[in-house]
C-alpha cells in the first residue's frame, strides 16, 4: 500500500480558521504576562481578529460563534456574561455596515477603520462598567488599552492574511 | 430540505440583533443576581483550565527568562545589596528570636490563647483579567485542594487578595486592587483603623479613616483581623500618596508580577455573608466612623 496515494485528510476544515484564531487571540489575551500594570491595559486581542475576518471573511465568523466566544471569555475573566459577547457583536455589526470602504483599500485605510471601532468598543466596555459599578471608573488605563490595541494591530492582522493565504481558497 | 432554507436565511438575517438583544438582557441579569452566574463559571472555568494553565506556561518561561537575564546583569550590585541585608538580618533574627522566647513566656503567664494553626497551599496564576473591569487571577487549585471563599492568598511578602469563587480545580483570586475588594485594616504605628478599598486603579485607597487620623506617608499598612475573614498583621501595603483627604496604599505584592500565590487557611473563613447583601455606599464626608463595616462579597 502506498501512503502517498491517498487523499491527505484536512486536519481541519479550513472554514473554521476565523474561529480557531478567534479562540487564539483569547487565550493570548489572558496570557498573565508579568508585566507592570500589563493586566489592566491588555490589548483587545479578540476585536482585532473580528475586525479583520468581518472585513475580509464576514462568513466565516457567525454572530453565533462571537456570542460563544464572548460568552467564554466573560466566563473566565469574571467580567458580567454578556459583556464581551455584546461588544464582539456591535463590533461586527459595525463593521459590515461600512465593509465596503475597506475591501481591496490600502492598509492605512483599514487600519484607521480599526482605530474607530476600537475606540468604540473600548469605550463601550468603559461606558458599561461604570454604569454596572456606578462608579466612574478611570480612563487612563482604558486609553492606554486603546493606544495598545491600535499598535498591535498591523501585527495580528498579518499574521491572520498569512494565515488565510495558507488555509483559505 | 425546502422549507429549511428560507428558515435558515430568516435565521441569519435576525441572528445578529437577536444575539445583540440577548447579550444586553444578560448583562442585566447579572447585575441581579451573580449567582446564577457563578454556578455556571466555575465548572466552565474548570473544564478549560488544562487550555488556560498550557497557555500560561509560555508567559511564565518567558519571564523566568527575562529575570534570568536581568540578574545577570545586576549580579554584582545584587550580591552587595543582599549581603547588607543579610547583616541587617541576621540583627533582626537575633532580636525576633530574643522576643519571641519573652512572648511565649508572657503568653504562658496570661493563659494566652493560641491562633489556630495555619495550612497553606501554593497555586499558579493561569490566567488574568484584563481591561478596566476586574481586577482577579485564576489559580490552578480549587476545592479538591482544600481551597475555600474567604481564605487569603499572599504572594512573598505580602496580601496579594482574597478567594471569591472555588471550583473543583480553579479558583479566583480577587485582588486587592479590584473595586469590589474590601479588606479591613489598621495602621501599623498611628493603630488607626480603616477599610482598604480597591478602585481598579494601582493603588486602592482608605476608607472610614477618622477624620482626627495623621496618616504618614511612608506608614505600614496590615489587615486589621476584624470581620473575621483574614488574621491581623497580615502586611498589607504602605501609605504612599494623600491627596485631596483621599489616601492611597501601595501594595507589598506587586499585583501585576504574579506567578505563585499562596492561599493560607487560617481556619477563619465561612465568616463571609453567603447572601450578598447590598453595597455600602463610599461617605464623601470624612465622617469619624468608629466601626469599619464587615467585610462584604461582591
Amino acid at each position: 500500500m502506498k501512503p502517498a496515494a491517498l487523499p491527505r485528510p484536512d486536519p481541519f476544515p479550513a472554514s473554521a480558521l476565523p474561529f480557531l484564531t478567534l479562540v487564539l487571540l483569547v487565550l493570548v489575551s489572558l496570557m498573565p504576562l508579568r508585566i507592570p500594570g500589563y493586566a489592566a491595559v491588555t490589548p483587545q486581542f479578540a476585536l482585532m481578529g473580528i475586525f479583520h475576518w468581518t472585513v475580509y471573511r464576514p462568513a466565516l465568523l457567525p454572530p453565533i460563534l462571537l456570542f460563544a466566544v464572548g460568552s467564554a471569555f466573560d466566563l473566565v475573566t469574571g467580567a458580567p456574561l454578556g459583556l464581551s459577547a455584546l461588544v464582539f457583536l456591535l463590533a461586527k455589526a459595525a463593521v459590515l455596515r461600512q465593509r465596503q470602504f475597506f475591501v481591496r483599500r490600502q492598509f492605512a485605510f483599514v487600519w484607521f477603520g480599526f482605530t474607530l471601532t476600537a475606540a468604540g468598543a473600548i469605550a463601550l466596555v468603559w461606558v458599561i462598567g461604570s454604569l454596572f459599578n456606578g462608579v466612574l471608573l478611570d480612563p487612563r488605563p482604558v486609553l492606554l488599552q486603546w493606544v495598545l490595541t491600535v499598535a498591535f494591530y498591523p501585527a495580528v492582522s498579518w499574521c491572520l492574511q498569512r494565515a488565510q493565504r495558507l488555509f483559505l481558497p | 430540505m425546502r422549507v429549511a432554507a428560507p428558515l435558515k436565511a430568516i435565521g441569519s438575517r435576525f441572528a445578529l440583533p437577536l444575539l445583540i438583544i440577548a447579550s444586553a438582557v444578560l448583562i442585566v441579569l447579572n447585575k441581579a443576581d451573580s449567582g446564577l452566574f457563578e454556578r455556571i463559571r466555575t465548572p466552565f472555568v474548570d473544564a478549560v483550565e488544562p487550555v488556560l494553565a498550557f497557555f500560561a506556561r509560555p508567559a511564565a518561561t518567558l519571564d523566568a527568562v527575562t529575570e534570568r537575564v536581568e540578574s545577570a546583569v545586576a549580579l554584582y550590585a545584587e550580591n552587595q545589596r543582599l549581603k547588607e541585608e543579610n547583616q541587617r538580618l541576621l540583627h533582626w533574627q537575633h532580636a525576633a528570636r530574643t522576643l519571641l522566647a519573652e512572648n511565649q513566656r508572657l503568653k504562658a503567664l496570661l493563659n494566652f490563647a493560641p491562633d489556630p494553626p495555619a495550612s497553606f497551599v501554593s497555586a499558579r496564576v493561569i490566567a488574568h483579567s484584563g481591561g478596566s473591569f476586574v481586577r482577579s487571577v485564576l489559580i490552578n487549585a480549587g476545592r479538591v485542594d482544600g481551597i475555600a471563599r474567604g481564605q487569603a492568598a499572599l504572594a512573598g511578602e505580602g496580601l496579594a487578595g482574597r478567594i471569591a469563587e472555588v471550583g473543583e480545580r480553579t479558583a479566583r483570586v480577587l485582588l486587592l486592587t479590584d473595586l469590589n475588594s474590601r479588606v479591613p485594616v489598621l495602621l501599623d504605628t498611628s493603630r488607626e483603623r480603616a477599610v482598604l478599598a480597591g478602585d481598579n486603579s494601582e493603588r486602592p485607597r482608605l476608607l472610614y479613616l477618622p477624620a482626627r487620623a495623621e496618616v504618614k506617608i511612608g506608614e505600614r499598612v496590615v489587615s486589621s483581623g476584624h470581620g473575621g475573614v483574614f488574621p491581623p498583621n497580615l502586611p498589607v501595603g504602605v501609605v504612599a500618596a494623600i491627596e485631596d483627604g483621599i489616601v492611597r496604599v501601595e501594595p507589598y505584592v506587586e499585583l501585576s508580577r504574579l506567578d505563585y500565590l499562596r492561599i493560607v487557611d487560617y481556619g477563619l473563613s465561612g465568616v463571609l455573608p453567603q447572601p450578598v447583601p447590598p453595597k455600602t455606599r463610599e461617605r464623601r464626608s470624612k465622617s469619624a466612623e468608629p466601626e469599619p463595616p464587615v467585610e462584604e462579597m461582591p
